[in-house]
């Protein structure tokens, strides 16, 4: 273990001595300490501070997540190439463990500057909170949607197979119906492509409301054990029209609660509960993430954890208003304190700087300086970009009958599987939008990026490490 | 090429095998894994406990190649290479080793002490005697001055210096020391010779590459000689360059008379033109040793690494303590009570071959001082020894009158 922590001390040493390394932390107080200055909200103290908390602490993350990738790299390979490693491989201390106290030297320091920047984002944060003259109202916004931690739960997304299959069979039996001839969709392959056609359109117009109709949404998994003191939220982002515009406009409509569910009475018997409550009509601003608290008792319309919520629209000036499917309605519940969610996001960013440095070493113990950090930062931007595989791949469903489609399909199924999407480990946007950082989620993502997918590269690269012929890589002796 | 090879001496086949090479050949490959270099090809040899080895050859010979095989930086493609019985990437053997490489590799950021001290604890060695060792080898190689220095301010020399000392940080049983004396001043070479023969006393077996041939020819009982990735010579140093046609008699400054009489022994057989006699040479190394050593009487300084201190105690052997019993008993494990018995009986015959060169001597001075001077060189030494004296006359008279001009007006 001396060899181990004495590789540990040295790689700790050798950042801290680096030139680039400090250019990095310059940087990095730069990020907590002047961006903020930088940067417009919207004019609200509710907006400043989220804008704060998303960007101080994200570019920071970034700045680590990139200054660790830089530093394994320049450990691991760089020591190879100058031939140092010659004077380490001939002592009694086996490659692995070099390779392993390399990496926890980058991890700790890395994880110790985290946390500086953290304790400082956090001071600031509080120090600004604590000078500033808040408004009565803008101080029960602050406490009530962004310093706090509330689990989000989404609606339930509608089985769109089985709609489209259920379309096409409506649809089959209408043309029957009127004599229409329905033969070409005997052949399987015409009728797979009717299928995908009304799955598409579908899909398409899910969301959509049009004037005078209501949209209901299912929830399901809310706390059971809800009472009437908790405050439920509402948090959703309409547009106008199908697609998607920026333009901000004012509407209309209703939102309704409905108590759709069945009973046990206390006669042994059961009660059918159907009852619904709108709340007044009101302007929506559109293209613009809207958040109210619900004025109703969730005991209303919550029961056994499952819930609906629906919208009227009464706009007469547009034709349809669209809900776009991951834009919410959402219900939002308090769960746990700000300090405890801040922890759990820096967390969940330690988490990254783990993963993104597990990959960093395991690559540089087999490639060369420049590779190494041309294949982790490539690998990180097609993480960072992996976002938009995720959600091509749901449409790519409907080109699988296509060559090109079916190729791209398989692709992005694989690139997801095997590439961590970067931005997973940022959750400084649920942090600002007062969104539990849930310890599920935080094992999750260390499960699925930490052990499944980084570990192994790291195992592999270790392997190959322990077998290279080191003076062959060297470029000196 | 088996003729080639000039088999002059086989080691002491008692002594354990601390390296042994068989067919070993080490071929370097292109990117596709073609066949580029043949850097070693197909070479057998054997280095035993306690001896030191000169591996020679010039640039490309394969004696680089060679000895990173020996220490598993890199893979042998043919043959057999053992290193105290065991694959050279074996772990635990490198505890027995220490390695100089041709460039001192060292981080930069490191002073001189952390620079020992982590590879002390490469070693797993206890911090107090990391601290121990470290403060004795710098003191050792002349670097305690510069203790709090980080290595990359230093000259090549001192860089020389702190790698010697990290590879003495084990108190290795086996050394090889790529170039030792390279970028070192005469001074630095003489205390890495020192070195050398101290560890040999101790029982320590070393290799040890150079380019500078009169080091190897100083320190080292044996050569290898590589060209082309091939042995053209390997034995012991005394067989291979010992020019058995020819004798050389070294004594303290004699008499003319004496040296008349053993030129005339001498003459009995050989002829006038074959024989020479002369004053023996100091090397200039010797010789620019002994200025250093007046001037630093003097205290003059310098603001490089300076002469080396005392061998730190844990090489001397003289201080047993935990750490190098253990490295000894581990070094030392092979041995039977038959190869103690041997190495006794090596010590006596060499102990009976002094007490014979001794008698030898004796009898020839003996043999000198009983031989008559013939008529003839008696009379040429009489006209020479007035020559002389009036040679000595002219010039006390000539001193004189520089000394006292007035003397001559007068």
């Amino acid at each position: 273990m001396t060899a181990f922590f004495a590789i540990v001390k040295l790689t700790c040493r050798s950042a801290v001595r680096s030139h680039i390394f400090r250019l990095l932390l310059l940087l990095l107080l730069l990020s907590i300490f002047l961006l903020p200055f930088t940067l417009l909200g919207d004019g609200t103290p509710k907006g400043e501070v989220q804008i704060f908390l998303q960007y101080c602490l994200g570019f920071a993350g970034f700045i680590l997540c990139l200054s660790s990738v830089w530093l394994a790299c320049s450990e691991v390979s760089s020591d190879v190439e100058s031939a140092q490693i010659h004077m380490i491989a001939v002592k009694p201390v086996r490659r692995f463990v070099v390779l392993l106290g390399k990496y926890t030297g980058v991890v700790l320091i890395h994880l110790a500057l985290l946390l500086i920047a953290a304790a400082a984002v956090y001071g600031f944060l509080m120090f600004r909170l604590a000078s500033t003259d808040f408004s009565e109202q803008d101080r029960l916004l602050l406490n009530e949607q962004v310093l706090t931690a509330r689990a989000l739960y989404r609606p339930v997304r509608p089985d769109f197979n089985a709609m489209a299959q259920q379309e096409l069979e409506r649809r089959v039996a209408a043309a029957k119906e009127h004599g229409q001839d329905v033969f070409h969709l005997q052949d399987e392959q015409a009728r797979r492509q009717a299928f995908l056609d009304i799955r598409k359109e579908l899909i398409a117009t899910y969301g959509l409301v049009t004037e005078g109709e209501t949209m209901l949404w299912q929830f399901e998994g809310l706390p059971k054990d809800l009472t009437d003191d908790d405050v439920l939220f509402l948090r959703y982002t309409v547009y106008v029209n199908r697609y998607y515009v920026k333009d901000q406009n004012s509407v209309r409509g209703h939102w309704i609660f409905a108590a759709n569910y069945t009973r046990p009475d206390d006669q042994g018997g059961e009660t059918v509960v159907s009852d619904l409550m709108a709340l007044p009509e009101e302007d929506i601003l559109t293209a613009a993430q809207n958040e109210m608290p619900v004025p109703i008792r969730p005991s209303f319309f919550v029961y056994d954890g499952k819930a609906e919520v629906g919208f009227l629209n009464k706009d007469t000036k547009t034709s349809e208003l669209n809900f776009e499917e991951g834009r919410g309605p959402f219900l939002l519940i308090r769960e746990a304190g700000f300090f405890s969610n801040y922890c759990r996001a820096i967390l969940t960013l330690a988490v990254g700087i783990l993963s993104v440095t597990l990959l960093a070493s395991a690559v540089a113990a087999c490639m060369s300086l420049p590779i190494a950090i041309f294949f982790s930062a490539a690998y990180m931007l097609v993480g960072a970009l992996a976002n938009y595989i995720v959600t091509s791949i749901p449409d790519a469903v409907d080109y699988q009958s296509e060559y090109t489609g079916t190729f791209g399909y398989q692709f992005g199924d694989l690139m997801l599987n095997l590439i961590v999407p970067l931005q997973d480990f940022f959750v400084t946007g649920h942090l600002a939008n007062g969104e539990l950082v849930s310890f599920p989620f935080i094992g999750m993502l260390f499960a699925k990026d930490f052990v499944l997918r980084m570990l192994p590269v790291f195992l592999l690269g270790a392997w190959i490490y322990t077998r290279r012929e080191l003076a062959l890589a060297s470029k000196r002796g | 090429m088996a003729e080639a090879v000039k088999q002059a001496e086989k080691p002491a086949p008692e002594r354990p095998v601390v390296v042994s090479a068989v067919g070993l050949t080490k071929v370097f490959r292109d990117f596709w894994n073609r066949p580029k270099a043949k850097a070693v090809n197909d070479i057998d040899f054997e280095v035993r406990e306690g001896e030191v080895v000169g591996l020679l050859g010039p640039n490309g010979s394969g004696k680089s190649t060679t000895v990173k095989m020996l220490l598993g930086l890199l893979y042998p493609t043919g043959g057999r290479l053992t290193v105290f019985g065991k694959s050279p990437r074996d772990v635990e053997n490198k505890r027995l080793i220490g390695y100089l490489p041709e460039e001192t590799y060292l981080y930069k950021y490191l002073t001189a002490f952390e620079t020992l001290d982590f590879f002390a604890s490469l070693f797993g060695l206890s911090k107090e005697e990391r601290i121990r060792r470290c403060d004795q080898l710098l003191n050792m190689v002349g670097l305690a001055h510069a203790r709090n220095r980080p290595v990359g301010e230093f000259s090549k020399g001192m860089a020389r210096r702190i790698g010697l000392a990290q590879a003495m940080i084990n108190d290795p049983a086996f050394l090889i020391l790529d170039e030792p004396t390279s970028g070192l001043d005469p001074l630095g070479c003489r205390e890495v010779k020192d070195l050398i023969k101290l560890l040999k006393k101790r029982g320590k077996t070393v290799i040890v590459t150079s380019h500078l041939l009169s080091d190897v020819e100083e320190v080292c009982d044996r050569i290898i000689v590589l060209y082309g990735g091939r042995i053209r010579a390997n034995g012991g140093m005394e067989d291979l360059l010992t020019i058995r046609t020819n004798d050389t008699i070294t004594v303290p400054r004699l008499p003319e008379d004496a040296v008349e009489r053993i030129r005339q022994i001498v003459r009995e057989s050989v002829p006038e033109g074959e024989m020479s006699v002369s004053h023996p040479h100091m090397s200039l190394e010797d010789f620019f040793v002994d200025i250093v050593n007046a001037a630093k009487k003097e205290s003059l300084e310098t603001y490089g690494s300076r002469s080396g201190g005392a061998i730190a105690d844990y090489l001397t052997g003289e201080k047993e303590h935990d750490a190098k019993a253990v490295l000894d008993s581990l070094a030392r494990e092979e041995e039977t009570p038959a190869q103690t018995l041997a190495r006794k009986m090596e010590s006596d015959a060499a102990k009976a071959a002094e007490d014979a060169a001794k008698k030898r001597q004796d009898e020839l001075f003996a043999r000198l001082q009983t031989s008559a001077p013939a008529p003839e060189e008696e009379k040429s030494r009489l006209e020479q020894r007035e020559i002389e004296a009036k040679m000595s006359e002219a010039n006390r008279k000539l001193k004189d009158l520089l000394t006292n001009p007035t003397d001559g007006k007068d």
